[in-house]
């Protein structure tokens, strides 16, 4: 194909896009509506997932140490702790330490009162914060922990790891099956458009086709018209879940009290996800845009 | 130019349109095709563009086998014929001389020649005046003698027309038979299916007149006529 059929090519996909500015207002609405849905879905999913983890990395697996360890063999448990891996803090906590603290709490009744250093009856600690308290994630981490010498035994919060775990799981596959609704909603509509797009101009598509056009230089006007409209689409999508998104932000930034603004640290900043999301409805857009105008033109080029 | 050896059109609801046809026309010739509704004519013209295929048979037109060509072959083979329908045809978002222009760009032409030859065609209808205007601005002989135009732009050796008078009042059907019969005059051959029997009167010519799906008859103008009479 030339330069200048080309040319000529694009600039009548342009022209059929004003030409029929009524249907491709329609299909842009449509696309974009699908779009913030399927974004709106994103972002919620996303947000939620981050939420869990916050709340998950407050809580600690605590291993006790064997007594009468050495200095040496406890700073060595903690090296090994160290390099389980999936591990994000690690707090050393001394038989003393561990004394003090229980008293100070005075949960026994005045048990540990007067009790010497020589008479504690509380062991060492380590205290271990995780990167991953999801529940696989925290079985692997304590079943390497078990084969570190030197360790009495330890507490993992397998309960609270099953729940945000549950969650999670719920989150995704709740919002996997939203988008995959939403995704086949705007295949259909979007190929109906097209459809009836294709079919107002049959009769051109059949009067291209006995003067001698290819298949293909009838195809490429539809093509580019329905890239164009899903890249609009995706555009306006994207700028208005921006400026939604920022909104609803600073206004839970402004109200400030409570726990809303406390998980606000964990939620998702929309600057993080936007070059997925617009690489997601570009796609979308796109990828329809073609695909459909290959599928609905062909059946008219069977002259 | 063109040949229809024993050709046989059956359409799938079983309507029989054309019964073992044979037919030969040479180039350089001027045919009329005649024939009451529902003989054969919108088939024979059909197969000539290969939008239909025979049922049986054999087709030649300006050297493409049409039994065995190619799909992707038959845009090349349309360029070599050109085509006038009885409703134009025109795109109507397009004007006048994007319409005749059309008929170059499918075929990859530089847009320099485009610029050149389309002028020049509607100056030989006598259009050039219009060639900004859009179709329903135009009377039908004027949209005739557009899709006249974009019919002969690619300079075809073969021009189809099918029924080309049969929105356009009298006056002007005369000027655009003896349009076509200039263009033949420069060796064009050139097929006319027509219900305008006055026509073919007028214009002393080969004429094949088709009924019941057969050739019933294939002589000269006055030969026709006379037939035609009785």
């Amino acid at each position: 194909m030339r330069g200048s059929s080309f040319g000529y090519l694009l600039k009548s996909g342009f022209k059929n896009l004003w030409h029929n500015r009524l249907m491709s207002a329609a299909s842009i609405g449509v696309l974009v509506a699908c779009m913030m849905l399927i974004g709106g879905a994103v972002l919620l999913g996303l947000n939620v997932r981050s939420i869990v983890g916050v709340a998950g990395e407050e809580n600690e697996v605590v291993v006790f140490l064997e007594e009468g360890l050495t200095q040496d063999e406890i700073d060595e448990v903690g090296i090994q702790i160290q390099k389980l891996g999936n591990i994000k803090e690690v707090d050393y906590v001394s038989k003393e330490e561990a004394l003090k603290t229980e008293q100070e709490k005075d949960k026994w009744g005045g048990l540990l009162d007067g009790l010497s250093e020589e008479d504690n009856p509380l062991p060492a600690s380590y205290r271990i914060h995780l990167v991953d308290i999801t529940e696989n994630k925290l079985i692997r981490t304590c079943e390497k922990l078990a084969q570190i010498d030197g360790i009495e035994e330890y507490n993992a919060p397998y309960q609270e790891a099953t729940i945000l775990t549950d969650i999670q799981n719920a989150v995704t596959f709740v919002g996997a099956i939203v988008v995959v609704i939403l995704v086949v909603v705007s295949v259909m509509i979007i190929s109906n458009t097209i459809k009836i797009t294709v079919f107002s101009r049959s009769k051109e598509i059949y009067i291209m086709k006995l003067v001698g056009a290819t298949d293909t230089f009838i195809r490429m006007p539809f093509m580019i018209e329905g890239i164009l409209i899903g890249l609009i689409a995706a555009l306006l999508a994207f700028g208005i879940l921006w400026g939604g998104y920022s909104y609803g932000m600073s206004a839970l930034d402004l109200s400030g009290t409570g726990w809303l603004s406390i998980s606000m640290d964990s939620l998702v900043a929309f600057e993080d996800v936007a070059a997925f999301l617009f690489g997601v409805f570009a796609a979308l857009g796109a990828g329809l845009g073609w695909i459909g105008s290959i599928v609905f033109v062909r059946k008219h080029l069977r002259v | 130019m063109i040949e229809f050896s024993n050709v046989t059109k059956v359409y799938k609801n079983g309507t029989e349109a054309l019964k073992d046809v044979n037919l030969k026309i040479d180039k350089g010739e001027f045919v009329f095709v005649v024939g009451p509704s529902g003989a054969g004519k919108s088939t024979f013209i059909k197969l000539l563009l290969r939008e239909e295929t025979p049922s049986k048979g054999h087709i030649e037109v300006n050297g493409y086998d049409l039994n065995k060509i190619k799909r992707r072959h038959i845009p090349q083979f349309r360029r070599s014929l050109g085509v006038v329908f009885q409703d134009f045809r025109l795109i109507p978002k397009m004007t006048v001389y994007d319409n005749v222009a059309f008929a170059l760009r499918v075929t990859n032409v530089t847009n320099r020649s485009i610029r050149q030859r389309v002028p020049y065609i509607l100056n030989l209808v006598g259009l050039a005046h219009k060639a900004r205007s859009y179709p329903e601005q135009l009377s039908g002989g004027e949209q005739q003698r557009v899709a006249l135009a974009r019919a002969l732009v690619n300079n075809p050796s073969l021009l189809i027309a099918d029924e080309p008078t049969g929105n356009v009042d009298p006056e002007m059907s005369l000027e655009i038979v003896e349009l076509l019969n200039e263009i033949n005059k420069y060796g064009t051959t050139i097929v006319m299916v027509t219900h305008a029997h006055d026509l073919v009167h007028k214009f002393d010519r080969r004429v094949i007149t088709i009924n019941h799906g057969n050739i019933v008859a294939d002589g000269n103008g006055a030969e026709w006529g006379v037939f035609h009479e009785r």
